[in-house]
């Protein structure tokens, strides 16, 4: 998870990208024009003050097919813009494929930086030493590859995620009975760590709860069947955790099929833990379908990653390593407005 | 003496003529009850397998025989079916239609932002996302028809475009809350039986009656079978292509009305990767990817042998990853099951109506020629050359 920062290479880098820099301004005024076009219209902003001005990074998304993702990629938007960054952005589909092929073409363009959100670090490997051989800075959000140096890492706490959903849900049952995990997709970074932290959380403090999980990989759908079939196989289901909220919609709608959803209170209430604080989840919080969310910060992520790179173009000392502490979203703070899920407007 | 010689040579000959056609006769009658049986069989093929499959699952696991558990699998395979009918009607006809995962999903976000965001009373967002789908139902039927771009390639690119539009219209967000309409139907139920279930019935009954009791279900058959000779003898074929991708956009959007009802939100994922189950699940019901051969009743089984496939691997607890080899080889089986049926059939067909010595080779290229999507992009005039005239 610790970023590889050699500031010799780092020094070199800089000279290069400035002697870069200085062929560039030396060269016509329509290359100039052309390369102020080329960064969109992020570049308007360039006027403005702060050392970061006018930089162009690339930022390679993990995918605007995930609400939080789409509220993390706004709130970097944001906060890119306050510092006059030139911020050009694709959606890397949560597809590590998408994401190479996306990650080789910002390396082309030869931008003052890259910003990236591996879906797969391990796979991405090779785009981010491409990178770093063409002395590109490199960012990266939520997943650090285990080879490639970097400038700056912003993670959110996935396996303390995880130990927290394990936490929460002990205390609705008793800390005993059979528990239905609704895993992320296998080889996700994310769900590996949630998986791993609740499943290490349960074997060492709650022995009487026993694990059922469920490969639905992020999908509502797919939760929807795989939920409905494992209340046939085993009805005495304890309480339900979720990877993310997004499949807790599926969860809602096998229980809800099978006649087993009741608010949480009344009697034969299953209770759900699920991970994100999405706005559907907060709606389901206050219903009383939902008791728990761990919840997320996309917009401190997105501001402490800016800063990082705005810190890093002015020179100035910075944390390389990052990590967002989870929140417990209960029924007790679902209405406090600094939650995301309560900023995010449909 | 030539007729008498003639005629002497002709008793015995025609004694033998008798004897042979009484025993052609009696063959023929043979082979006709043997085939009606093994037709039969072959039909109710996937049907026996689904029995088989039932009785051992539910020696396997108590529960597989519930209520309940049926509901399930009922209940799950809802929106797949409803999405196969339209799916069927296009694989009728040689097409092939990869965009309805996105239609459905283009249904989703429009059903409910219209009315959570643009304020349109409930009826008017449904009614705007089965426009939606008989839109881009017709677009590709016209690509299809009139341009003469490859289904594949045309359903390919409206899939990208479908899904990136609902993208575009939610923001990647879900909308919510959905119509209280959409909560009623999902649970509502008559004497005790759900009636999305019912609804998905009575679909798949009104596709049913259309393919066999209508002028266009006929057209739809003779267009799959042989494009050209629909032609010739008077079929508009590009209408009835068209109409089916229509049929199959409305469909589509009508399976994301109901995958909305069931998750409650508007949602641009939905249903990301579902065109493959539903092409599946139509070849798997015995529709021949060529054209021209296939039934609303087999689809149905094919929907049912996938859930019961997802339910057996969920109730077996197969560990994770080995369901997916298990369904894979499920589906080759079946699909396998299929080939040898055409195969067999098509063979007895030859035999029975005394074309398999006859059938030359450019007849059989013809078929293949008339059968496949090639045919309905080459000009008339080629395709009489193709065909070696054969066709007049």
């Amino acid at each position: 998870m610790k970023a590889t920062v050699h500031h010799e290479d780092h020094d070199r880098r800089v000279l290069s990208m400035l002697r870069r820099r200085s062929l560039l301004a030396a060269s016509s005024a329509f290359g100039l024009w052309l390369a102020g076009a080329l960064a969109g219209p992020g570049n308007t902003a360039r006027a403005a003050a702060g050392p970061a001005a006018g930089k162009r990074v690339a930022y390679v998304a993990f995918g605007l097919q995930f609400e939080y993702q789409v509220a993390l990629v706004n709130d970097i938007r944001n906060a890119a813009k306050q510092q006059a960054l030139s911020l050009s952005i694709v959606d890397g589909k949560g597809d590590p494929n998408t994401q190479t092929t996306e990650m080789l073409d910002a390396v082309s363009k030869r931008p003052d930086g890259i910003l990236v959100d591996p879906v797969d670090a391990k796979l991405l490997i090779g785009g981010i030493e491409d990178a770093n051989r063409a002395k590109i800075p490199v960012f990266v959000l939520e997943n650090a590859p285990p080879q490639g140096s970097y400038e700056a890492f912003v993670t959110f706490g996935d396996e303390k995620g995880g130990r927290m959903g394990a936490d929460a849900l002990a205390k609705l049952i008793g800390g005993k009975g059979y528990v239905l995990e609704c895993r992320g997709a296998i080889g996700s970074t994310q769900a590996d760590l949630r998986y791993k932290g609740f499943h290490e959380e349960v074997a060492s403090k709650y022995p009487g709860m026993t694990i059922d999980t469920l490969k639905c990989q992020w999908v509502a759908d797919k939760a929807y069947t795989l939920v409905l079939d494992a209340f046939t196989r085993h009805p005495q289901v304890a309480a339900i955790w979720s990877h993310n909220d997004e499949m807790v919609r599926g969860v809602v709608a096998a229980l809800r099929q099978i006649g087993r959803l009741h608010p949480a209170g009344s009697a034969g209430h299953v209770p759900i833990v699920g991970l994100d604080g999405t706005p559907l989840a907060l709606t389901r919080i206050r219903q009383g379908i939902e008791d728990v969310s761990i919840g997320q910060n996309p917009s401190g992520m997105g501001s402490d990653m800016v800063n990082a790179i705005v810190a890093f173009y002015a020179k100035q000392p910075y944390e390389r390593s990052q990590l967002i502490e989870p929140i417990v979203i209960t029924k007790a703070n679902v209405d406090d407005p600094a939650l995301w899920g309560n900023q995010v407007k449909h | 003496m030539r007729p008498v010689v003639s005629h002497r040579h002709r008793q015995p000959d025609g004694a033998a003529a008798e004897r042979r056609t009484v025993r052609a006769t009696s063959r023929a009658r043979r082979q006709a009850a043997g085939q009606a049986w093994f037709d039969a069989i072959q039909s109710f093929g996937l049907l026996v397998i689904i029995v088989t499959g039932s009785v051992v699952l539910g020696l396997a696991t108590p529960v597989f025989f519930t209520a309940a558990n049926l509901e399930n699998v009922l209940y799950s395979a809802t929106v797949i079916a409803v999405v196969a009918i339209g799916e069927t009607f296009v694989i009728l006809v040689a097409g092939i239609d990869l965009s309805v995962s996105a239609v459905l999903a283009l249904s989703s976000v429009l059903s409910v932002g219209l009315v959570v965001n643009q304020g349109l009373p409930p009826a008017m967002g449904i009614v705007a996302a089965l426009l939606a789908g008989a839109i881009i139902g017709v677009a590709n039927g016209l690509a299809c028809t009139k341009l003469r771009i490859t289904a594949l390639i045309v359903t390919l690119a409206s899939l990208s475009i479908a899904r990136g539009l609902a993208f575009i219209y939610s923001g990647g967000e879900n909308i919510a809350p959905v119509p209280h309409f959409f909560v009623f139907a999902q649970n509502a139920k008559v004497l005790g039986f759900p009636v999305i279930i019912l609804f998905t019935l009575l679909l798949a009954l009104l596709a049913h009656l259309g393919l066999t009791r209508t002028r266009f279900g006929r057209s739809v058959y003779a267009t799959g079978g042989n494009a050209l000779a629909a032609r010739l003898s008077g079929i508009r074929t590009d209408r009835v292509v068209l109409g089916c991708y229509a049929i199959s956009g409305i469909t589509a959007a009508i399976g994301g009305l109901m995958i909305t009802a069931r998750l409650e939100a508007g949602a641009a994922t939905s249903g990301e990767g579902m065109e493959l189950t539903v092409i599946a699940a139509v070849v798997i019901g015995g529709t021949s990817l060529f054209g021209g051969e296939g039934s609303i009743g087999g689809m149905l089984l094919g929907v049912l042998l996938l859930g019961l496939v997802q339910n057996a691997v969920d109730l077996l607890n197969v560990p994770p990853n080995y369901d997916s080899v298990v369904s894979g080889f499920v589906i080759a089986g079946a699909a396998a099951l299929d080939v040898y049926r055409r195969y067999y059939v098509e063979a007895s067909l030859r035999r029975r109506t005394g074309t398999g010595k006859q059938a030359s080779p450019s007849a059989s290229n013809s078929r293949a020629l008339e059968s496949s999507e090639q045919a309905s992009v080459l000009p008339d005039s080629l395709h009489d050359q193709a065909t070696g005239g054969m066709s007049k």
